[in-house]
């Protein structure tokens, strides 16, 4: 179990990363999902001790992860969202280097980084030099080091980018299955990673938890404010002013948009099956009303 | 033309801003400042950075005015800018390359030629700062030990003359090594370190018809660096000396000081550093025909056919199976089938990991080295012990930095075995490596002479200090290599302030080698504190 407990961050140039954000995540996948600089990638390095809160704390199994990171350490699997290689080694060895740091080593290390290479696909690349990788490639051999040790808590950011959508089903498949009896957090903003894989989801605007609930919860909170319209080419720009697009077709018989709405509608306006993108854009939209309200 | 200095212009600004917001361009420039303070020394004391042999066996060195103190600078100038310079301004050219910047520069109508006049124009600028921290000092020495009135012309013109073709010179062959194949990096580092030795200071004299006393015979034409015409002009100013020294000595008794009154600057001497001021950009219109302009596709090697004895090796080898989508199904549903570890972190093992590192990193260079190493336990002389430090160079410098340099830092620094700080893990793991390397050398100087064993220890964890805590300190490897390299350098031509660890010149002190991991240790020790607070 993972308590996270009024986590604050202020950057050295005065960027508030996160502002006293609270949350209790148990085993399945987390989905993380806010804009750019809602504040995802601090709560993660937090999260991976990478970086130290100005305020707050959090919990793995009752240790705390601030005061004693070790303990954190020992169970984590991380991919951070921008990493580098070492692009005179090759995968094997990178990875390999990084199993040492883990405390592993010998035959099992050896062979955990050979099952590691084989599960993402690279074993017929795992002895060429990393300079050589696609980035698609060099994203796979961050997921599989982050697998590395038996982690208890995996924290993901943004894990699919630059992977083409084969390798993107496979890694949601592998995540799913690695969840299971672990704390797996995913952060992302692309919606459809979330979708196929997360057990409950948290969504983070400028570094505040704005909401967290289960995939079914927050589909039944968009429910009755998800529509759809067929507006002419000229009244597109007004309808977008009036409602929030979530989504926008050209076609021959004029704009099909869909749109979620906190009351205003379009004339003509059908209601539809939500998805959890519109759930997601209702949600940030309803903090943002507060925000302006506050 | 106003539309191609512009460019130009604005890649001179970025670069002297980008430079001047680097905590490693202060240190760099502190260093420098201080290096030119102890060249030019008390005048009462027992060193001189110009001095001469009279027929009769009499040592003279001149007095301290305005001649004298302008031409010190000068040649301090010109060992700085050519072999320390170096260092302070090469790697732009990556450094755009890596960052990404590179990429979009490519898109732009800017050209290659305009590009690299621009990173030329850069380099002039930064080194022209470390020649006015030499002409600051100088004016230092002048005010605290001048005598005789202040003459401008004698001040400054050697300077100049003397110093602007080494600071073009320095410039072009860094956009050079920046654009050409297996000099950008590390390698490129050493590779420099004999350019200079051999191209800038031995090639001049030797075209100059110098003897092994190094009287020249014709006067250095092509001496961009300045430093052959230095002592050809300074060897014209005392027509009676036997033996003429440009460089740092010191005695065990004051020098005599005589008055002198200069360098002669002649229009043949004027027009000939003006000659070498334009050979002097001759690398640069190789680096514009060699550059890829960001292109990946002209960095990637071509594929190599495999040899003969890896085509039969290939043919027992198991092959790895091919991905296919069936193979992709099956990996999928048995994803999480993964064989049980038992993992044990430790500091321990996370410094030896690290050890390791080092060395699968080094390249094809650990060859040499191991072999250098190995050499230095057995071979009398400091030839072997001379290669094995020079090597160091690119296989340690950017240890400390590594992780910043490749983006690694969250990866690396999440790990349970990484130490809380990451500043004494690398030492300790650097010290571990050149400890394991050195031991032969150490061990044999040791059966010599305890003391001098003792002493080459300290300098191998001198090295490892000084390249963790600078490399931390300035995210890099190039301050520590330039100022390594200048020790390693004034240390092989005996000077025994440099030799840091008692082998490498002909009359070693001990004691410095204590002084130096005595600095060392302080550099880690501050890099460690930086690192902490900036946790912070």
């Amino acid at each position: 179990m993972l308590v996270i407990q009024s986590l604050g961050k202020r950057y050295p140039d005065g960027t508030v990363g996160l502002r006293d954000f609270s949350l209790e995540v148990g085993e399945g996948v987390l989905g993380l999902l806010g804009g750019n600089g809602a504040g995802k990638t601090t709560l993660m390095t937090i999260l991976a001790t990478v970086t130290r809160p100005t305020s707050g704390t959090f919990l793995w199994e009752g240790h705390d992860g601030v005061a004693e990171p070790l303990a954190v350490r020992r169970v984590l699997g991380y991919l951070p969202q921008d990493f580098g290689v070492y692009e005179k080694l090759t995968a094997r060895e990178f990875v390999t280097y990084l199993g040492r740091l883990k405390g592993l080593s010998g035959a099992s290390l050896s062979r955990r980084a050979q099952e590691l290479l084989e599960l993402t696909n690279l074993h017929g690349a795992a002895d060429r030099r990393l300079g050589g990788f696609s980035g698609g490639m060099r994203q796979r051999v961050g997921i599989a080091q982050a697998l590395l040790g038996d982690p208890k808590l995996v924290i993901v950011d943004e894990p699919t980018v630059g992977l083409d959508p084969e390798e993107r089903v496979r890694f949601r498949n592998l995540l799913s299955e690695i969840a299971q009896g672990r704390v797996v957090i995913l952060s992302t903003h692309i919606v459809s990673d979330v979708e196929a894989v997360a057990s409950s989801i948290a969504v983070i605007r400028g570094g505040r938890l704005v909401c967290h609930a289960t995939p079914e919860e927050l589909l039944r909170k968009a429910s009755g404010r998800v529509f759809t319209a067929v507006v002419s080419s000229e009244n597109l720009s007004a309808a977008q002013k009036t409602v929030h697009v979530s989504n926008l077709v050209r076609r021959a018989d004029g704009v099909h948009v869909r749109f979620v709405t906190n009351g205003s509608t379009l004339p003509g306006a059908r209601e539809a099956e939500p998805s959890l993108e519109d759930a997601y854009l209702l949600t940030n939209l309803e903090a943002g009303a507060a925000e302006h309200a506050a | 033309m106003s539309g191609r200095i512009t460019p130009i212009a604005a890649q001179v600004a970025a670069e002297v801003k980008t430079r001047l917001r680097s905590p490693a361009t202060l240190v760099a420039l502190l260093l420098v400042f201080a290096g030119s303070v102890l060249w030019i020394p008390d005048p009462r004391g027992n060193a001189s950075s110009l001095s001469w042999r009279l027929a009769d066996g009499r040592e003279q060195a001149p007095v301290y005015n305005s001649a004298y103190i302008g031409f010190a600078a000068s040649a301090l100038a010109c060992i700085a800018v050519t072999l320390v310079g170096f260092y302070l301004v090469a790697g732009s050219v990556r450094r755009d390359r890596e960052s990404g910047v590179g990429a979009i520069l490519a898109a732009t109508p800017l050209s290659r030629a305009a590009y690299l006049a621009g990173k030329f124009a850069a380099h002039c600028a930064y080194l022209s700062v470390v020649l006015g921290l030499a002409l600051l000092a100088a004016l230092t020495a002048w005010f605290r030990f001048g005598v005789g009135p202040f003459s401008p012309s004698d001040f400054f013109l050697p300077f100049l003359l003397l110093s602007m073709p080494a600071v073009a010179v320095t410039a072009s062959f860094a956009v050079l090594f920046d654009v050409a194949p297996g000099l950008s990096g590390r390698g490129g580092y050493v590779v420099w370190f004999f350019v200079f030795s051999l191209v800038l200071v031995a090639l001049p004299m030797l075209m100059a018809g110098a003897d092994e006393k190094g009287v020249l015979r014709r006067w250095p034409v092509l001496d961009p660096a300045g430093l052959a015409t230095q002592a050809a002009l300074a060897r014209q100013s005392v027509p009676g000396a036997v033996g003429f020294s440009t460089g740092l000595e010191i005695r065990d008794t004051p020098f005599t000081r005589v008055p002198w009154n200069g360098i002669a600057i002649s229009p043949r001497v004027v027009a000939v550093r003006a000659l070498n001021l334009l050979l002097a950009v001759t690398p640069l219109g190789l680096a514009v025909v060699l550059f890829d302009r960001f292109d990946p596709a002209r960095r990637r090697r071509r594929a190599r056919k495999p040899g003969l004895a890896s085509r039969l090796a290939d043919r027992f080898r198991r092959r790895p199976p091919v991905a296919t989508s069936e193979a992709t199904a099956v990996a999928m549903s048995s994803a999480v089938a993964l064989s049980p570890v038992a993992a044990r972190p430790s500091a321990g093992r996370a410094t030896l990991a690290e050890a390791r590192l080092i060395w699968d990193a080094a390249s094809f260079l650990k060859w040499p080295l191991l072999g250098s190493a190995i050499l230095a336990g057995f071979l009398p002389g400091n030839g072997a012990a001379a290669v094995f430090f020079l090597l160091l160079v690119p296989i340690v410098s950017e240890v400390a930095a590594r992780e910043v340099l490749a983006g690694t830092s969250a990866l690396v620094f999440s790990q349970p075995g990484v130490p809380a700080s990451a500043v004494l893990w690398k030492f300790a793991a650097v010290a571990v490596f050149l400890s394991a390397l050195g031991a032969p050398l150490v061990i044999r100087v040791f059966i010599a002479s305890p003391v001098r064993g003792l002493a080459a220890a300290a300098g191998i964890l001198f090295v490892a200090g000084a390249a963790v805590g600078l490399g931390s300190l300035t995210a890099g490897g190039k301050l520590f290599s330039g100022v390594y390299l200048a020790l390693w350098y004034f240390a092989l031509n005996n000077l025994p302030q440099a030799d840091f660890a008692g082998v490498l010149g002909k009359a070693p002190v001990p004691l410095y080698s204590v002084v130096y991991l005595s600095i060392a240790l302080a550099l880690v020790s501050a890099a460690a504190v930086r690192a902490r607070w900036r946790e912070r």
